[in-house]
């Protein structure tokens, strides 16, 4: 992290609002795109930032090694979004996105990656998201998931494998 | 799949930036005062707003006090998305600045600046030879302040956004600060000082005209009062070419009673605005007077008078209890809802409560509490209950615990059980059961009250 982070973080940690609202906006692509892998709307993954925005101030002052700030918001962010996810997983919310993926058959060849993720396991996705996305190690994956090292690694190749199934099904049928 | 076609993918998915900094700010706002609003409904809300400035309010402007004629410019607004900025470039309404300055070897060109009447934006580029002194070279940081204002303490920099383009030897740049202020005052000039550009000390100073365009001001003073000394204030409506724009304020002197304005609706019954679509334009904390500017759509032309639906926000004061008895109630004064401790135990550095909630909660608060629990419980100290401040409730460091691992034992019933950590990150100096409490705040799961609705004649 660059000293002029940490010179922020060291000041959220006191308490300033102003500098983790500065933090959380100089990550906000990450944030947004993190919680957007879980729900895959907007207004969830809006709803997912502002908790994680609500729950990083709140919890802060338990920040000891400021560091460490990236892997402890993209714990709290995983986690929003994973307590998100599970509320709302029953739900389909009827959105404009939704809506028009209906209607015309869409002419773009992304998303596929983000279709076949939503087939995942809640703990192989996460991990998937970590290590490619976050480019996380094994290690960092252990931490912010609480697990063992090895149940990450076998998370890892058991979610590597699904989701290649899962493509493999989106060329096929999708 | 590659981590490669990953990064690429992910990073296609379009990212919503005005709408994301809102949530940002909407959330540490929340936790700054989380006894405001039931944060579940604040989420949904925050989203419909979001929506409403994407959508219509900003791309096509209000109260439209823009400044002097010059052509060009569009261009570097389209290059920042910034949809306003190109029609109002397009419709001659920005403001052409081209300013130069040089010191200690960076050049600043200010472009050119516009004010929609909430918001004044700034362009620019800025270049230097050779390496900058601080940040990756893909990075720009400005340290600068608006009027006279001196460091944080400054209401134009509270509300900035900024962001950049990088070009050959330096960055375009484009700022947007929110109007601090409930009126415009007239022929305006906001100096601007930069002290300092990715780390090149120097003092860069220009001046921005912030000039209002033809609009009429229609007296629309009404002060309704409410129960605990809060009231809202209505002032006046500000007609322009577009959307009219009505400036209110709203007083509440009690914490635990806020009265907000759901929303507004005109004698012919359309809808005006909701609450939340209201921009806060100043909220100096001292007199406890909110005042907003809320845009007026749909107002019928024959509409004789607006309607106003206050709703009453409650919220009461942490409870606390002692932890020496095994089994207490921490109840709510002002609703029905009450934490049933059944029985506390200290297994080594473990302290393991079980509980039960009880009391009246709708299906999302339910979900809220179940999601909350974990962090809603807090042990401190007896000694140091006093250092909490109830405005900014951070626990006290060292005399305190505010994380729990919660187990939900009875989802239907209510019923959890919550492990403290008491040889954490955080803890307690000398833990002694007998010399702590147990708190709780359960305000956010208290409902809004529906208050008498209130009229406003209008008089042109």
């Amino acid at each position: 992290m660059k000293d002029r982070d940490i010179v922020l973080v060291k000041k959220a940690i006191k308490g300033n609002s102003k500098a983790l609202e500065l933090l959380l906006q100089k990550h906000y692509e990450q944030l947004y795109r993190t919680a957007y892998l879980y729900v895959q709307n907007k207004e969830d993954s809006l709803d997912i930032v502002q908790e994680t925005a609500y729950q990083a101030f709140r919890s802060i002052k338990s920040l000891k090694k400021p560091e460490y700030f990236m892997t402890w918001l993209t714990k709290i962010v995983i986690h929003c979004a994973m307590n998100h996810y599970r509320q709302r997983k029953d739900v389909i919310p009827l959105t404009d996105e939704i809506l028009s993926k209906q209607t015309s058959p869409s002419t773009e060849p992304a998303y596929e990656l983000m279709d076949a993720i939503k087939e995942l396991k809640e703990s192989f996705r996460t991990t998937l998201i970590l290590f490619y996305y976050h480019d996380y190690s094994i290690k960092m994956i252990s931490e912010v998931m609480e697990l063992p090292e090895g149940t990450v690694k076998t998370n890892l190749s058991r979610g590597k494998q699904a989701l290649r199934k899962c493509l493999k099904e989106e060329m096929i049928h999708g | 799949m590659d981590k490669e076609k990953w990064i690429k993918e992910v990073d296609s998915i379009e990212v919503p930036k005005e709408a994301v900094f809102q949530a940002i700010s909407q959330g540490i706002k929340q936790a700054e005062k989380p006894r405001r609003k039931k944060r579940m409904i604040i989420g949904a809300l925050t989203a419909a707003a979001a929506t409403l400035i994407i959508g219509s309010g900003f791309v096509s402007p209000t109260a439209n006090q823009v400044l002097a004629k010059t052509p060009i410019l569009g261009e570097l607004y389209k290059k920042f998305d910034d949809k306003l900025g190109m029609k109002l470039a397009e419709e001659d309404m920005v403001t052409n600045l081209n300013e130069t300055i040089t010191k200690n070897g960076v050049t600043l060109k200010v472009t050119s600046a516009y004010f929609d009447g909430f918001q004044v934006t700034i362009v620019g580029e800025v270049y230097k030879k050779g390496k900058w002194p601080a940040n990756e070279p893909d990075e720009i940081s400005f340290d600068m302040n608006f009027e006279n204002y001196k460091g944080d303490a400054d209401p134009w920099i509270n509300m900035k956004s900024e962001s950049f383009n990088q070009i050959k030897d330096g960055f375009e740049f484009h700022w947007t600060m929110n109007y601090p202020y409930d009126d415009i005052k007239e022929n305006m000039v906001l100096p601007v000082t930069i002290h300092y550009i990715n780390g090149v000390k120097g003092d860069w100073k220009f001046s921005v005209p912030v000039e209002q365009r033809e609009f009429t001001e229609i007296d629309f003073a009404h002060k309704e009062a409410f129960e605990y000394g809060s009231y809202i204030e209505t002032k006046r409506i500000l007609e322009g070419p577009e959307t009219p724009i009505l400036i209110y304020s709203i007083a509440n002197p009690d914490e635990n009673n806020k009265v907000y304005l759901s929303k507004a609706v005109d004698d012919k019954g359309n809808e005006l605005f909701t609450g939340i679509d209201s921009f806060l334009v100043d909220d100096s904390s001292e007199d406890a007077i909110e005042t907003f500017t809320s845009q007026l759509n749909n107002l019928d032309k024959k509409a004789k008078s607006i309607t106003f639906y206050p709703v009453l926000d409650r919220s009461e004061d942490t409870l606390y209890h002692d932890m020496s008895e095994s089994g207490f109630v921490l109840a709510s004064k002002r609703t029905d809802l009450a934490l049933h401790v059944n029985s506390v135990k200290q297994e080594k550095d473990k302290l393991i409560l079980d509980y039960n909630v009880t009391g009246t909660l709708d299906k999302a608060s339910r979900t809220d509490l179940v999601n909350n629990l974990g962090y809603d419980l807090t042990l401190v100290d007896k000694r140091h209950v006093k250092d909490i401040d109830e405005d900014n409730p951070f626990p006290p460091e060292g005399h305190s615990v505010s994380r729990n691992k919660l187990k939900i034992l009875d989802r239907e019933k209510l019923h959890f059980q919550s492990i403290f950590d008491l040889n954490g990150e955080e803890k307690i100096e000398d833990f002694k059961l007998t010399e702590t409490v147990l708190s709780i705040n359960f305000s956010m799961y208290f409902d809004s009250v529906k208050l008498e609705p209130f009229t406003v004649e209008l008089r042109k």
